[in-house]
């Protein structure tokens, strides 16, 4: 069948073409910016480089910085390929986050085999469990999920807050950053390039993405999911629940937003520390945006992230450019994205709305005499 | 006569015919009307008078032009061919708001009102003029509801109103603005028989003031009832024109669908010789016992209704839209569970069964609204091919689906259903119409089939594939499949059903079959004319 193998390549093409018009056309706009403000574009675009990849602490910087990005971009990704808009990622991670601490520092004596698995398990079982209820209150009580996963967001901060600052408060702390006692050792992420904080949680996030990649595409339960995602009532229509693979989706949505807290825990601050996540959610949602919710596109768009953010603390060090300014570039980038001339897929809520609303009444544009006459 | 009359902007009209009727005798006069939406004629020479204080009725099939032609009377849609003159004197609808200011108002069939505002809010909508205080309007709202007794609360919000209550606020709106013409389009379609009996007497009233009322509708007791006059439209010409107290209803029926039934030419008899041959047998595929469904806002839509389909024949459901067919689809297939009854396939009892249970008892669904239901649009074929027999072999395997044999499957399909498409792989929201529809038929008709339910099959679909679908009705029927026919198109019943079912307000009306299924029959049926003596009293 080679149509069927050719197709691919050419998608590879199309989905390439509109994320690139897009970051050229933000960085254009960025050094508009910079040249405002009296600076020389060039010279803060080589320290942004630099600050990225300029040394090999820089590089392992941003790789760090990408890897909880990739759990959280794929998070938003499954969900929404099976038309849940999951605005809880933040939250699911830091939940997370909190259920793997505790199970690094309870448990005393593991080994390392047996102790890291549950401490990455317990990460996705918090997660998988914090989306759960948006997911159930969506498909049995109609609940709008985009509002319930942000809501459930506010709800996780202020419950971590909570546990770290009374029932694991350790004693002797003072200032704005609390947290839990460390996890045990044999909990730590080993590191795949020491003494960085590169730690396996990098292959596993790969791994996790080429794995939702290959059932989304050649399992029975993939093609269900994008049946339910891009037609719910051809879906319904041709036997396939949809209200089970939604909470489905979430599920497995909340488990890589926590896996991705579980190897925040594990790999870079070997505690839970509160306030956790700080925009690491919603940057995911940020990279799934770049690149259509396209699994096999998130490394490459979260190492992009990374490589911004953790180049703007270099640039904002050698050029006395704010480091903001990365996140007014990032802003630009979504937004030409999202434009959807340039050949990037549609945003996520134009297609809500129309899964939504199933359907739009014709009355203005309906030609022949309107049905309902 | 003439204080509101609009200037004609568009230059002078032809002078007014001089008409059988006394000068001032009519309230809005449609001459010569056309309109076009690409190649559908909708309205073609249309020539319309309605007196001054008339109920007039316009009545005809689905698509015969009624909704157009009085689009075009209320300026949402202008003709490309005709004039419009109000109180004798030329106007020139451009939009709702010129109409309006013209004295025409037109009540829609689904409220248009904005649910978060209140009564007066929503009706002061219509005006630019600046809003200082809405004490005025609250106060002249309760006048006119009180003078017409059309009770309302202005400060009420339209959302906490009642479908009745909604429907008295856009005529109150009407009122409001002084208008003196009103358009009404199937007013009764959300009513209940009681508040349809209450609306008949405001209009009654209304005209007995010197208001004059269009009342778009399908249901000929309606038309007894209520109107003065009735024209009848069909094909986009006005066909039919009388005084109600001098016609029938069976005059209007005719009038109506009498028209020369082209489809039944395109009819393969070979193909209906074969399957007249094969015995309908006696084994009952689908036996539905009383039963009751509501929609999604729980009014009931269908009311214990029995039915049954046996192996090898067809089963036709003739209804004007809206009167449970849908709901009984839904039911059948899965989609919506029934308030009460019981619906069994093949024997056994498949009520509370999800769609995909249904399916492997041989249920196959040509689901009416194509686009929703029927395909994938942002799917490729392929994908949309394999749905309902994609999780078990030969296409899937415990996990997996088996790629090859996918492709195998769908390239089969494509090439037997004659699907014109560039590869298994494209998408099917850039095919045709009628290949989308081939692409619903191939999947539900392949291999499997006992019972085929099929809401309107041919809908929008051009003549070449309407015959391949019929055809491939008629085929499954002679291999012994099941079939319930849903179709709005009478001539596509009469055609293929060996049997007949009609519904009127979500009971059956009728039960035809064999000679008996004729259109005029049906027509009657569909339009409640068996109920009359129900409406009369109204």
């Amino acid at each position: 069948m080679p149509e069927a193998r050719s197709l691919p390549l050419r998608n590879i093409g199309a989905a390439i073409r509109g994320p690139s018009i897009a970051i050229l056309l933000g960085f254009l706009a960025a050094a508009v910016l910079v040249l405002l403000i009296g600076k020389d574009p060039i010279e803060a675009a080589g320290a942004l480089w630099r600050g990225a990849f300029g040394t090999p602490n820089n590089i392992a910087g941003t790789l760090a910085l990408a890897t909880p990005l990739i759990f959280s971009a794929l998070a938003f990704a499954v969900a929404f390929r099976g038309s849940m808009f999951n605005a809880g990622v933040e939250g699911q991670l830091i939940i997370g986050a909190f259920l793997s601490a505790f199970v690094g520092f309870s448990f005393d004596g593991l080994p390392a085999l047996v102790h890291l698995p549950l401490m990455l398990a317990a990460g996705a079982l918090g997660g998988a469990l914090w989306a759960l209820l948006p997911a159930i209150w969506r498909v049995g009580l109609g609940a709008n999920e985009i509002v319930t996963t942000l809501m459930m967001n506010f709800i996780a901060i202020a419950l971590t807050d909570y546990l770290v600052l009374y029932p694991f408060r350790l004693p002797g702390q003072s200032g704005s950053a609390i947290r839990t006692e460390s996890i045990n050792p044999s909990a730590d992420l080993p590191s795949l390039w020491p003494p960085y904080n590169v730690t396996i949680a990098l292959p596993l996030a790969i791994l996790c993405v080429i794995t939702a990649w290959y059932v989304l595409r050649r399992f029975v339960v993939g093609y269900e999911v994008r049946m339910v995602g891009s037609a719910p009532r051809f879906a319904k229509a041709g036997g396939i629940p949809p209200g089970r693979h939604m909470v489905g989706v979430m599920m497995v949505s909340g488990a890589l937003a926590g896996l991705g807290g579980a190897a925040q825990v594990g790999g870079v601050f070997n505690a839970f520390v509160s306030p956790f996540a700080t925009g690491l959610g919603f940057n995911g949602v940020l990279v799934a945006l770049l690149v259509g919710n396209a699994p096999l596109g998130i490394p490459f768009a979260a190492v992009f992230i990374g490589a911004l953010q953790s180049g703007a603390i270099g640039m904002e060090l050698t050029t006395s450019i704010s480091r903001y300014l990365v996140a007014a570039l990032t802003a630009t980038i979504i937004i030409f994205v999202s434009a959807r001339q340039f050949g990037g897929r549609r945003l996520p809520w134009s297609t809500v709305a129309r899964v939504r609303s199933p359907q739009p009444r014709a009355e203005a544009t309906d030609p022949a005499d309107g049905t309902g006459s | 006569m003439s204080l509101t009359r609009v200037p004609d902007k568009a230059g002078p009209p032809e002078p007014s015919e001089p008409s059988a009727a006394a000068p001032g005798e009519h309230a809005l006069r449609l001459e010569g009307v056309s309109k076009s939406f690409g190649d559908i004629r909708a309205n073609e020479d249309v020539t319309l008078r309605v007196r001054r204080g008339a109920i007039h009725g316009i009545v005809g099939e689905n698509g015969a032009g009624k909704t157009t032609l009085m689009r075009i009377a209320y300026g949402f849609y202008q003709a490309d061919a005709g004039h419009i003159f109000v109180d004798d004197g030329p106007v020139d609808l451009t939009s709702p708001r010129v109409a309006l200011g013209s004295g025409i108002a037109m009540v829609h069939q689904h409220s248009l009102l904005v649910d978060s505002l209140t009564v007066t809010e929503n009706i002061l909508l219509a005006t630019d003029e600046p809003i200082l205080s809405f004490a005025p309007a609250q106060a002249r709202i309760r006048e006119i509801g009180e003078r017409y007794g059309l009770a309302v609360d202005p400060t009420r919000k339209v959302g906490q109103l009642s479908v009745a209550a909604k429907q008295r606020v856009e005529i109150l709106k009407a009122l409001y603005f002084d208008a003196r013409i009103m358009i009404l389009d199937e007013p009764t379609a959300v009513l209940t028989p009681q508040e349809a009996r209450g609306l008949f007497a405001h209009l009654r009233s209304f005209a007995e003031q010197g208001k004059t009322i269009l009342i778009i509708t399908h249901k000929l007791p309606e038309v007894m009832a209520v109107t003065t006059e009735v024209s009848v439209m069909r094909g986009g010409r006005l066909v039919y024109e009388a005084r109600t107290a001098e016609t029938t209803e069976g005059d209007i029926a005719r009038a109506m669908v009498g028209r020369a039934v082209a489809l039944r030419m395109h009819r393969d008899r070979t193909v209906e010789a074969e399957a007249a041959d094969s015995t309908i047998s006696s084994e009952t595929v689908l036996e539905v016992r009383g039963l009751t469904v509501a929609d999604d806002r729980a009014v009931p839509r269908l009311r214990s209704v029995d039915l049954d389909v046996r192996a090898g024949e067809i089963v036709g459901i003739a209804a004007v839209e809206g009167n449970g067919q849908s709901e009984l689809v839904e039911a059948v297939t899965g989609l919506r569970r029934p308030t009460e009854g019981t619906i069994r396939i093949l024997g056994q009892d498949v009520t509370g069964s999800d769609p995909r249970r249904r399916r492997e008892r041989g249920l196959r669904h040509i689901p009416e609204d194509r686009l929703q239901s029927g395909v994938n649009p942002t799917a490729s074929v392929r994908e949309n091919l394999i749905c309902g027999r994609h999780y078990r072999p030969p296409l899937a395997g415990r996990w997996r689906m088996r790629t090859e044999q996918v492709q195998r499957y769908a390239a089969g399909l494509m090439e037997r259903f004659a699907i014109l498409a560039p590869g298994t792989s494209t998408r099917v929201g850039s095919l045709s119409g009628g290949n989308m529809q081939k692409v619903v038929i191939a999947r539900e008709l392949e291999e499997g089939a006992r019972l085929i339910v099929a809401a309107q099959p041919t809908q929008g679909v051009d003549i070449g594939a309407t015959e391949s679908i019929r055809n491939e009705l008629l085929r499954m029927r002679a291999q012994g499949a099941a079939i319930l026919l849903v179709s709005s198109e009478l001539s596509e019943i009469v055609d293929l059903a060996d049997r007949v079912v009609v519904l009127f307000s979500g009971s059956v009306a009728g039960r035809l079959s064999g000679r008996e299924i004729q259109e005029e029959k049906l027509g009657l049926l569909m339009m409640g004319g068996a109920s009359r003596s129900e409406m009369a009293d109204a």
